[in-house]
């Protein structure tokens, strides 16, 4: 490690142990997309994973759902209690019900709040600066039976939760854009029906990016939109067998590219359907 | 950590296993992430072998293609096993390892490598595992990183806390999970025991499953079939059909990957686990051991875990 990094590792450090004196546990929470459109429809899978680092707490967990819009709009926040070992499958049409919303697509963003009981023994045997994060799973489904799930594939950024906002300050994640990427998935054209990417930002700050579908190996642009997405808001940049059959020869294979990912992390989630058949979704 | 005499095929691996019991094929994206301006660039050079589920060498596939930087290629696995092909098996179901060999190694037997080293070279890009069927016009599947596992030269402890809230289980769905006990290295002949625990949604533990998963083997274990036979499907059913399995070992680590199938769509989802560094980055030494036996206690042992 540079000294130049050591020293702003021992800063960062110092101002934790300064602005944090009461010891409290810092929580970093974790963003995912939501779809409800085109029959479309997604679930949070949730737990209570603190019975699993302290099982002897007997405590529940209050697990805080922030909605964002697509454009980046915050609706509220709908809260449920998990009891230990307890798991919830929860609709986010239910959510989205809650807080009076229409939504076709946006972000929801997890912050699982243990009881003090944890927070005070996490202190009590983690490290100083020690932290929580909420980590978890998107489920999508439709009525013909499609099925998928997909793990957090970044934080949620701007914000750090059961601490107040200057020590927050000291403990949120830094975050930076991810350049460009290339998705190391090739997708097969042949019964190729349509297929999505869905772009998350994850950052507290708009960005702008552009999403593009390619054959390969030609690497002809098929569709392309470039947009700034809102803070927390999502995109869906779609090629369709249309679009297919518009590139003249049939390429063989797909492949998605990101101009610049609006987090280190935040690769788009792809749909894809072929024929009849029900979509899958994975993150690319 | 220096790591001597290392083999160099494991430096980055993709492994997995078929699914052709449940109907499908598999293909496997590729790819070569390293960039020309950077420090990893290099060729990978591609060969494959396979081992049976109770972790038999069926045999290998030497070198067969090379990915330049920043290229790209996908493979059928059938291509390279089954019936009359190189590996010549009776088409049951593989536990496949790609191997991708930096060519600055590929005439070497053996390298003296930083652990570092290899994972900077594992974490340079994802690959893409799809399972697929075309008479159901399914194609699904998940992305990883086939990190080094299982190798007492790497030192630490090796256990595994699985932890799954996507137990999706009915008349009409069931989850399987995946086990691989994978090494990068070739001596490595450790069986796993692995038990698992399935929780409906309220907290009540309902099932214990034990399940030995051999050296470079797999194990499929259909979720339905374990409540099943524990007479306790209709009642996961009722609370909800849906809640988390936990899985544990305290002696060597499993890859835990899952697979929930839709019967009448034959739709798939698949995703791998989250190790407890994602909830608590700083989870390890003393802490840990004493939860994780505190957790064997309560979810692997006669006592009930009650719901409230």
């Amino acid at each position: 490690m540079t000294t130049a990094r050591s020293v702003a590792k021992r800063g960062v450090r110092v101002a934790q142990r300064i602005s944090n004196r009461a010891g409290h546990l810092p929580r970093r929470g974790y963003a995912h997309c939501f779809i409800e459109d085109g029959g479309v429809h997604s679930r949070l899978h949730l737990h209570h994973f603190y019975s699993l680092f302290l099982p002897d707490v007997t405590e529940p967990v209050d697990v805080h759902i922030r909605v964002y819009t697509a454009e980046g709009r915050d609706l509220g926040t709908a809260t449920r209690r998990l009891a230990p070992f307890s798991s919830l499958t929860l609709p986010v049409a239910e959510v989205l019900a809650e807080l009076r919303s229409d939504a076709k697509l946006g972000t929801v963003a997890v912050d699982v709040e243990p009881a003090a009981d944890y927070s005070r023994r996490l202190v009590e045997v983690g490290p100083q600066g020690a932290i929580a994060q909420s980590p978890f799973w998107m489920g999508y489904y439709d009525d013909l039976g499609s099925v998928a799930y997909i793990h957090s594939i970044d934080q949620y950024y701007g914000s750090v939760f059961g601490i107040g906002r200057i020590a927050g300050l000291a403990f949120r994640a830094r975050w930076h854009r991810g350049g460009a990427w290339t998705s190391k998935r090739l997708i097969e054209t042949k019964g190729l029906r349509r297929a999505d990417a869905f772009l998350v930002n994850h950052s507290p700050s708009a960005g702008r990016t552009t999403v593009r579908w390619l054959t390969h190996p030609g690497g002809v642009t098929l569709s392309e939109r470039t947009t700034t997405v809102p803070a927390h808001g999502a995109i869906r940049v779609s090629v369709t067998d249309t679009d297919l059959d518009r590139a003249g020869e049939a390429p063989e294979m797909l492949r998605l590219e990101v101009d610049e990912l609006l987090t280190g992390n935040g690769k788009p989630y792809v749909m894809v359907r072929y024929g009849d058949g029900p979509f899958s979704l994975h993150h690319g | 950590m220096l790591i001597e005499g290392f083999n160099p095929r494991y430096v980055k691996m993709c492994y997995f296993a078929t699914l052709g019991e449940l109907g499908y094929k598999t293909r496997v994206s590729l790819s070569n992430g390293t960039t020309a301006s950077g420090a990893l660039t290099d060729d990978l050079h591609v060969s494959f072998e396979a081992f049976s589920a109770t972790g038999r060498r069926l045999g290998a596939v030497d070198r067969f293609d090379v990915i330049r930087p920043g290229g790209f290629t996908i493979v059928d696995v059938e291509d390279h096993v089954g019936p009359g092909r190189a590996i010549d098996t009776d088409g049951a179901d593989i536990l496949g390892i790609f191997h991708m060999t930096p060519g600055r190694f590929i005439e070497r037997d053996v390298i003296d490598i930083e652990l570092a080293d290899i994972f900077a070279q594992v974490s340079v890009s994802d690959e893409y595992i799809e399972y697929y069927s075309r008479q159901w016009s399914v194609a699904a599947g998940l992305a990883y990183q086939s990190i080094p596992m299982n190798d007492p030269r790497f030192g630490g402890t090796r256990s595994t806390l699985m932890q799954s809230p996507k137990l999706l289980v009915d008349n009409e769905t069931d989850t399987n999970l995946i086990l691989l006990n994978i090494s990068t290295s070739p001596d490595y002949d450790l069986e796993i025991s692995f038990d698992l625990a399935f929780i409906a949604a309220d907290g009540t533990r309902v099932a214990n499953h034990n399940i030995r998963v051999p050296a470079y083997g797999f194990r499929r274990v259909s979720s339905r079939e374990v409540l099943r036979a524990a007479g306790a499907f209709e009642r996961f059913v009722q609370l909800g059909g849906n809640g988390m399995v936990v899985g544990f070992s305290d002696r060597g680590s499993v890859v835990p990957l899952s697979i929930t199938r839709n019967d009448r769509s034959k739709g798939l989802a698949c995703d791998h686990t989250l190790p407890p560094m994602y909830y608590l980055p700083w989870w390890g030494g003393e802490v840990r051991k004493a939860a994780n036996q505190r957790v064997r206690e309560l979810l692997f042992s006669g006592s009930p875990v009650a719901p409230r």
